[in-house]
């Protein structure tokens, strides 16, 4: 069984974009939340949109790891006798 | 080939569902990670995490009602609508089952191991050699009576007393005691059923009670709860925490309320076990007193004569001239002198475990069971009685178990390798 990291960087940057109510899903997979000038300067508001985002990328992280190990090459031991 | 049916999780990061595959060979399946590399499910199970069972099981249904803890639960994981009560309910109940499959198992270990027959009767001999009483000595009574200033028929009355008092270092003080809570109908009606059986024939109004035994055990700094259904249920799980603890070797001292069938459970379970005693908590046994009088005597403040004078005399332990005291009411005081009667036969019934709770008091010694109370409100009313809900026998049980798995600090080691260890925790 191979090994597996634990890559974790969540950011917050300055942008352009519109603010969005809910999080999306970007073209690598990644999730994205834009604030707004007033939420990002609210220590709860921004509490509230780091858990949002990151807890659907938690699950998001974890299925697709499971998936990922079901479709690996079965181990030796594991195999069915039939 | 991938699966049609994806293999379910929910977790303390939410509910996740994620595609398996298999391998298949002609009609054989050789390889299905649905079963070979996770745990396997039934149709529409879910795999419960250890993080969600913490925080749904421990943290939530045993503090809340299975809806709001299903709301907490949802909102703490930002996942809306996720798990349902329902589903909370059903796997609480069959973790809650799950905790006293392995309880009743871990017994019989111990019990088996220990030389002992499946009822908790010794086959070992080890166990059945006599042992003398773990009591205080003479000299400390002594002092104490001496200090009570009594007269000389007081003071041989309270000698005369025959419930000994025991060492406190070398005894573990056990409550017992039973609570109920009300028992769901089998079968909900729908109204216009309800209807028709009220017009037609007589319904029966009796409301029916889920009974569940609670023992708290209390040695020096350390303490253990336990839950079940039946007091022979929780006397054989508490021989077994007495074993694997090596607590035998000192004094068992049980406290409990006027209940026959509990004392009857007690001597029957112990009878082999010489260090014992049983003393009966002094609240309820005013309460006997004061309902029998109330039921005996004419008016409020004949009846609060008497239960004030009788009270003082039980107080010290003196079971004899509180019968006297009974029998010498005068007969114009008394509109049910049966009532008397009833209440002279209670304390006779209870004389050996009568003790000078006064005597007690001085040397130090626990006097009641109130922490048996106590721990009945914690592992059972506080969330199953006065919310006008009702229970299975089951579902009743189960919150129990789990309840009682968290204030013995177990749940940790239960979560993780499925065990009870039956050990003692401070």
């Amino acid at each position: 069984m191979s090994r597996y990291k634990i890559h974790v960087r969540i950011e917050m940057l300055p942008c352009d974009d519109a603010p969005t109510n809910a999080p999306i899903t970007e073209q690598d997979g990644s999730l994205s939340l834009v604030l707004s000038e007033a939420d990002a300067m609210c220590i709860d508001a921004c509490e509230q949109a780091l858990l949002q985002t990151t807890y659907p990328m938690l699950r998001e992280t974890l299925s697709s790891h499971l998936r990922e190990l079901s479709k690996k090459k079965p181990m030796r031991d594991n195999r069915r006798d039939g | 080939m991938e699966k049609v049916w994806p293999y379910r999780v929910d977790g303390e990061v939410g509910r996740i569902e994620c595609s398996t595959y298999r391998v298949v060979q002609g009609d054989a399946v050789l390889y299905d990670t649905a079963q070979d590399l996770f745990p396997s499910l039934g149709c529409w199970e879910r795999y419960e995490t250890r993080g969600f069972k913490e925080l749904a099981c421990i943290r939530g249904v045993t503090e809340q009602s299975y809806n709001k803890t299903a709301r907490w639960l949802n909102r703490l994981r930002h996942q809306d609508g996720a798990t349902g009560s329902t589903t909370l309910r059903v796997g609480a109940e069959r973790e809650g089952r799950k905790v006293l499959d392995c309880l009743e198992r871990t017994t019989r270990e111990i019990l088996q191991h220990e030389g002992c027959d499946d009822t908790g009767q010794p086959l070992n001999p080890r166990l059945l050699q006599t042992q003398a009483p773990t009591i205080i000595s003479a000299e400390l009574v002594t002092e104490a009576i001496d200090a009570c200033q009594l007269t000389a028929d007081e003071r041989a009355e309270v000698e005369r007393n025959p419930v000994p008092s025991e060492d406190p270092a070398k005894t573990v003080n056990v409550s017992v005691d039973d609570v109920v809570v009300k028992q769901q109908k089998p079968h909900r009606r729908r109204p216009e059923e309800h209807q028709e059986i009220v017009e037609g024939e007589e319904t029966n109004h009796g409301r029916k009670y889920v009974h569940n035994t609670v023992a708290h055990l209390q040695h020096q700094e350390q303490s253990y709860c336990i839950a079940e259904q039946g007091v022979p249920t929780v006397l054989r799980v508490l021989l077994g925490y007495l074993l694997t603890n090596r607590l035998l070797n000192g004094r068992i001292q049980f406290f409990v309320d006027g209940q026959k069938t509990l004392h009857a459970a007690i001597l029957k379970a112990f009878a082999w076990f010489g260090n014992r005693g049983m003393i009966l908590d002094g609240y309820p046994l005013e309460d006997k007193c004061a309902r029998q009088l109330s039921l005996a005597m004419k008016g409020a403040e004949l009846r609060n004569d008497a239960l004030s004078a009788l009270s003082a005399l039980l107080w010290w332990g003196r079971a004899d001239s509180a019968q006297a005291l009974l029998q010498r009411l005068p007969e114009a005081n008394l509109k049910k002198p049966e009532e008397i009667r009833v209440l002279i036969g209670y304390l006779e019934r209870n004389r050996p475990y009568l003790p000078c709770y006064e005597i007690r008091k001085r040397l130090g010694l626990r006097n009641s069971s109130n922490i048996g109370e106590k721990m009945n409100d914690l592992l059972v009313s506080n969330r199953q009685k006065h919310h006008g809900m009702s229970w299975s026998a089951g579902g009743s049980i189960a919150l129990a178990a789990l309840e009682a798995l968290k204030r013995n600090y177990d749940y940790q080691h239960w979560l993780e390798y499925h065990e009870i260890e039956l050990k003692r925790v401070a």
